[in-house]
C-alpha cells in the first residue's frame, strides 16, 4: 500500500504531464517530455521470442527489440520462457520482461545495447504470473504472483487461494508491500488514469507449480475483472464474465477508464461464448458485439489488446483463430477482422498498430474505423517464434527526472 | 468418384507404404482393407534393384506434397462439392416442380442432401483460402450451434413475407443459410414434413435460396483455388509466408479438425452435452466416416507424395509413416463399424462404449501428428496457438 507523502509525489509527477500507460498496450507521450538523444530517439518494440534453430529445435528463449521497420536491434538470453514486457519508465529503451507463468525472474533489459540492467525474483514461496505494470509516475511497480502452499498440504474441497499483487520500487524492484488480487489467478493488471486504482484480470484458474501447466480447479473457477484501490489494498469491485470458464487474462485500458478485456475459453469446443468485454463504471461487464461465428472463429482464445485512445479503436488477437479483430469503443461493435496467422503481440504507436505471429512476422496496420487495407509486412524473421505480447519501448524521458 | 492421377511415388515406396499398413492392420483387427492399389507415375523412383528409398531435402518433399494435395485432394474435392450441391439444387427445383410428390420422390430429395453434406465432410477440414473468408465456411455450415441460430434463421426465413432469394438470404442470419438449414426442412416431420406441410410453396423458396447461396459459394471456393490459391500453395506465397508455411497450415488444418471430430463429434455426444451432428437427417455415423477418410487423404495425399512420404524420404521415419497410417487405418474401421444411427448408439452401454473406442482412437491419431509428426519434420504448428498464455 502506498503512503501519502507517496501518493502526494505521484500526484504531483502525473501534472508535470509526462504520464505513461504501462502494461503490453501501448505508449502515449504527452507535452512536457523531452526525447533522450539525437540518435536514440527511435521507438522501439521488446517480446519475448523463442530462437529455432536447424529443423526448427529451440534454441533459446530470449528478450527481443525491433524497430517501427521490424529491423531487429537486440536481444537477450533468458533463462527460461518469457512472457509480458513493459516499458521502464525514467529509463529510455529499457524494458522489464517477466517470466512465463509460474514464473521466477524478471529481467530489465536496456534494448538499444542488449545489456541486463537490473533483474529480480519474487519473493521465497511465491511466483509470478507473467506480468506486471508500473504506475504513471514511474514510482511504483505492481506485478501479479502467486504464494505456494504444498499441494499436499491442500484438503479436498480447499478453495484456490486468491492470487497477489506486490508493489515495488521501480528504481530498485525492492519489494513493499502486497496487497489481495481480488481473485484466483490474477494476470495482466493495468493503472488505471487516476493512478490510484489497479485492474487486475483475475483468470481465475488455479495452477501449481508441482504441475505447471495443470488446471486444478475448471468446474469451479471464478475468473473476474477486479479494481484494487493501490492507496488502501481494498478490493474496490468485481465483475464476471458471462461464462464462469471464460478465463479472463488480458486488458488494456484507454485514457478515459474504459477497460476493454480478453478471456480464454476453458474447453472451448463445448459452447461459443463472448470472448471479450467492457468495462466502463457500469454494473456488470458488457460483451463486445459480434455474431457467433465470429466468436467461434477465435476457438475460444484470445491474445493480447491494444487501445488507441484516439480513434477510440481496439485491437484483439486470437492465435488459434489466426485472425485480429478491431472494435469501436464507443459502440462496442465490431468494425472488422482480418487473418493473420498465430498473432499475439500487438501494441499502438502514432495512429498505428504494430504486431507480431508465432511464424516471426511483424506487421502493421493503420488504425480506421473504416475496413482497414491489409496488414503490412514489416518483416520476416524466419527464425524467430515472436511469444505472447509486445510493448511499445519509448525514447522519451520524463522531464521532472 | 474421384479422378485418380499417376502420382510421383516409384513402385518400392507404393509397395512399401501398403504392404506396412496392410499388414499392421491385420495384426490389430480381425476382418479389415487395406491400402489402395491405384497405379501411380514415379517421379523419384529407385534404381532398378536398390529398396532404399532416394533421399529428398524436406523442402522439395514440401514441394511435391503441396501440389499433390492441390491436384489431387482439394481440388477435386471442392469440385465434387460444387457438383453435388449444383445437383442437389436441380433437386430442389424438381420436387418443387411437383404437383403432388409421392414418398419416392421426397426420398430422392433427401438422398440429394445426403450426397451433398457427405461431399462438405470430405473437405470440412480445410479451412485456408477462399473457404476462410467472407464467412464461407460458416456460411455452408453454422455447426455447432448451441444457440439454436439454424432454427431461428430457417423460422424467420419461412414466416418471412417478402420473397426469398439468394441475394437477400445472403445478407441473414448464416444460421439460415447453408446445409444445415437445408437438413431442416427437407428432413422435417410430422406438420412440417414436405409432403404434407401447409406452406410448400413457402419452403420451395427458401430451399431454392439456401441451395443457389451454397451453389454459388462452392463455385466461388473452387474458382478462387484455380485462379490463385493453388499457386498460392504450392509456390508458398500470398497468405502462405513460405512453402514451410503452407504445410504447416495443412498440418494445423488436420489436427484442429482431428480434435473437433473427437470432441464435438464424439465425445460431446458420447457424454450427451449436446445433440450430433446432422442428426435430423441420422447422418451422423456417415460424415464420420467422411472425416476419418479425410484425414487419411490429408496425411498420404490421397495415396500420392503424402506427409507419410515426407518422414520417409526426407527423415527416413518409416516407423512413424507406418504407425500413422495403421492408426488411420483402424479409426477408420471403427468408425464403418458404427451403427448408422448415432441418435440410437448413445442410448446403450455397448453403442457409448463404441464412441469411446473412436474417442481413444483419434486421440492417439491427434498425438502422433501434433507430437511425433511436427517434431520430426521440425515444423511449427503455431507458437502462441498451441502453447501460448
Amino acid at each position: 500500500m502506498i503512503n501519502q507523502s507517496r501518493r502526494h509525489f505521484i500526484q504531483q509527477a502525473v501534472k508535470l504531464g509526462c504520464g505513461l500507460t504501462t502494461g503490453a498496450v501501448g505508449v502515449g507521450l504527452l507535452g512536457g517530455c523531452k526525447p533522450l538523444t539525437a540518435g536514440a530517439d527511435r521507438v522501439l518494440f521488446a517480446s519475448a521470442l523463442k530462437l529455432t534453430g536447424s529443423q526448427g529445435k529451440t534454441s533459446g528463449y530470449f528478450l527481443g527489440f525491433f524497430d517501427k521497420l521490424g529491423q531487429l536491434i537486440s536481444k537477450v538470453k533468458l533463462p527460461s520462457r518469457g512472457h509480458d514486457v513493459v516499458a521502464v519508465p525514467n529509463k529510455p529503451h529499457h524494458a522489464l520482461v517477466f517470466a512465463r507463468r509460474p514464473g521466477y525472474f524478471a529481467i530489465e533489459v536496456n534494448g538499444l545495447t542488449g545489456e541486463i540492467t537490473n533483474q529480480f525474483k519474487p519473493q521465497p514461496s511465491y511466483h509470478f504470473y507473467g506480468h506486471g505494470c508500473f504506475d504513471a509516475s514511474g514510482r511504483y511497480l505492481f506485478c501479479t504472483e502467486n504464494k505456494v502452499e504444498p499441494l499436499s498440504s491442500r484438503g479436498q474441497g480447499t478453495q484456490a487461494p486468491l492470487g497477489v499483487i506486490t508493489i515495488r520500487d521501480a528504481n530498485n524492484y525492492q519489494l513493499l508491500s502486497q496487497m489481495s488480487a481480488g481473485g484466483v489467478g490474477p494476470h495482466q493488471c493495468v493503472i488505471m488514469p487516476d493512478n490510484n486504482t489497479l485492474a487486475v484480470a483475475n483468470g481465475g484458474i488455479f495452477t501449481h507449480p508441482d504441475k505447471p501447466r495443470e488446471k486444478l480447479n475448471l468446474t469451479t473457477m471464478q475468473p473476474n475483472l477486479s479494481y484494487l484501490d493501490v492507496e488502501s489494498g481494498k478490493v474496490l469491485a468485481s465483475y464476471q464474465p458471462q461464462h464462469h470458464q471464460a478465463s479472463l487474462r488480458h486488458l488494456a485500458v484507454s485514457q478515459t477508464g474504459q477497460v476493454i478485456i480478453g478471456a480464454q475459453l476453458q474447453q472451448p469446443l463445448a459452447h461459443i461464448e463472448p470472448l471479450i468485454y467492457s468495462h466502463h463504471g457500469e454494473s456488470k461487464l458488457r460483451p463486445l458485439v459480434a455474431n457467433d461465428n465470429l466468436w467461434q472463429s477465435m476457438n475460444g482464445y484470445t491474445a493480447s489488446v491494444a487501445i488507441d485512445s484516439h480513434h477510440q479503436v481496439a485491437a484483439v488477437t486470437c492465435p488459434r483463430g489466426g485472425l485480429v479483430s478491431y472494435w469501436d469503443l464507443v459502440s462496442l461493435n465490431l468494425l472488422s477482422s482480418e487473418r493473420f496467422k498465430d498473432c499475439a503481440g500487438v501494441g499502438v504507436v502514432k495512429r498505428k498498430f504494430f504486431m507480431s505471429n508465432g511464424k516471426g512476422r511483424l506487421a502493421s496496420q493503420v488504425i480506421t474505423t473504416q475496413a482497414p487495407a491489409g496488414l503490412k509486412t514489416l518483416a520476416n524473421h524466419n527464425t524467430v517464434r515472436w511469444d505472447n505480447h509486445l510493448a511499445v519501448i519509448s525514447p522519451v524521458v520524463p522531464a521532472v527526472f | 468418384m474421384l479422378k485418380q492421377q499417376n502420382s510421383t511415388l516409384s513402385q518400392w515406396q507404393r509397395y512399401a507404404k501398403y504392404t506396412a499398413a496392410a499388414l499392421l492392420t491385420s495384426l490389430l483387427i480381425a476382418c479389415g482393407g487395406g491400402g489402395e492399389t491405384e497405379d501411380k507415375k514415379a517421379s523419384n523412383p529407385a534404381p532398378e534393384g536398390d529398396a532404399t528409398p532416394v533421399v529428398i531435402e524436406q523442402g522439395e518433399a514440401f514441394t511435391l506434397y503441396l501440389t499433390d494435395m492441390a491436384d489431387q485432394v482439394i481440388l477435386p474435392h471442392y469440385a465434387q462439392m460444387r457438383e453435388r450441391f449444383e445437383a442437389s439444387q436441380q433437386a430442389i427445383t424438381q420436387f418443387c416442380s411437383l404437383e403432388t410428390a409421392a414418398d419416392s420422390d421426397l426420398t430422392a430429395l433427401q438422398q440429394s442432401w445426403q450426397q451433398a453434406n457427405q461431399a462438405w465432410q470430405q473437405v470440412q477440414w480445410l479451412k485456408v483460402g477462399p473457404i476462410a473468408s467472407q464467412n464461407r465456411w460458416f456460411r455452408i455450415q453454422f455447426w455447432p450451434d448451441s444457440n439454436d441460430a439454424v432454427e431461428r434463421g430457417v423460422t424467420d426465413l419461412l414466416l418471412n413475407p417478402n420473397v426469398i432469394d439468394q441475394p437477400f438470404l445472403a445478407t441473414q442470419n448464416v444460421g439460415g443459410q447453408g446445409l444445415p438449414a437445408l437438413e431442416r426442412i427437407i428432413f422435417a416431420d410430422n406438420d412440417n414434413a414436405l409432403l404434407v406441410a401447409s406452406d410448400m410453396a413457402k419452403r420451395c423458396e427458401v430451399m431454392n435460396a439456401i441451395a443457389a447461396n451454397i451453389v454459388l459459394i462452392s463455385q466461388e471456393v473452387e474458382q478462387g483455388w484455380v485462379n490463385t490459391t493453388k499457386s498460392d500453395l504450392i509456390n508458398g506465397q500470398g497468405e502462405f509466408d513460405s512453402t514451410q508455411d503452407a504445410v504447416e497450415e495443412l498440418v494445423s488444418n488436420l489436427v484442429a479438425q482431428i480434435e473437433i471430430v473427437r470432441a464435438r463429434k464424439v465425445d460431446s455426444v458420447a457424454d450427451e452435452t449436446r445433440a450430433a451432428e446432422s442428426a435430423i437427417a441420422n447422418a451422423s455415423a456417415s460424415n464420420l466416416v467422411m472425416n476419418v477418410r479425410a484425414f487419411s487423404e490429408v496425411f498420404q495425399a490421397n495415396s500420392n507424395f503424402g506427409l507419410d512420404d515426407i518422414l520417409i524420404r526426407s527423415h527416413q521415419d518409416q516407423q512413424l509413416a507406418d504407425a500413422i497410417n495403421a492408426q488411420l487405418v483402424l479409426t477408420a474401421q471403427l468408425a464403418e463399424a458404427l451403427d448408422e444411427d448415432f441418435n440410437q448408439l448413445v442410448q446403450t452401454p455397448d453403442g457409448k462404449a463404441e464412441l469411446e473406442k473412436i474417442s481413444a482412437s483419434l486421440n492417439k491419431l491427434e498425438d502422433q501428428v501434433k507430437v511425433d509428426f511436427v517434431k520430426t519434420l521440425g515444423i511449427s504448428l503455431g507458437f502462441n496457438s498451441n502453447d501460448g498464455d
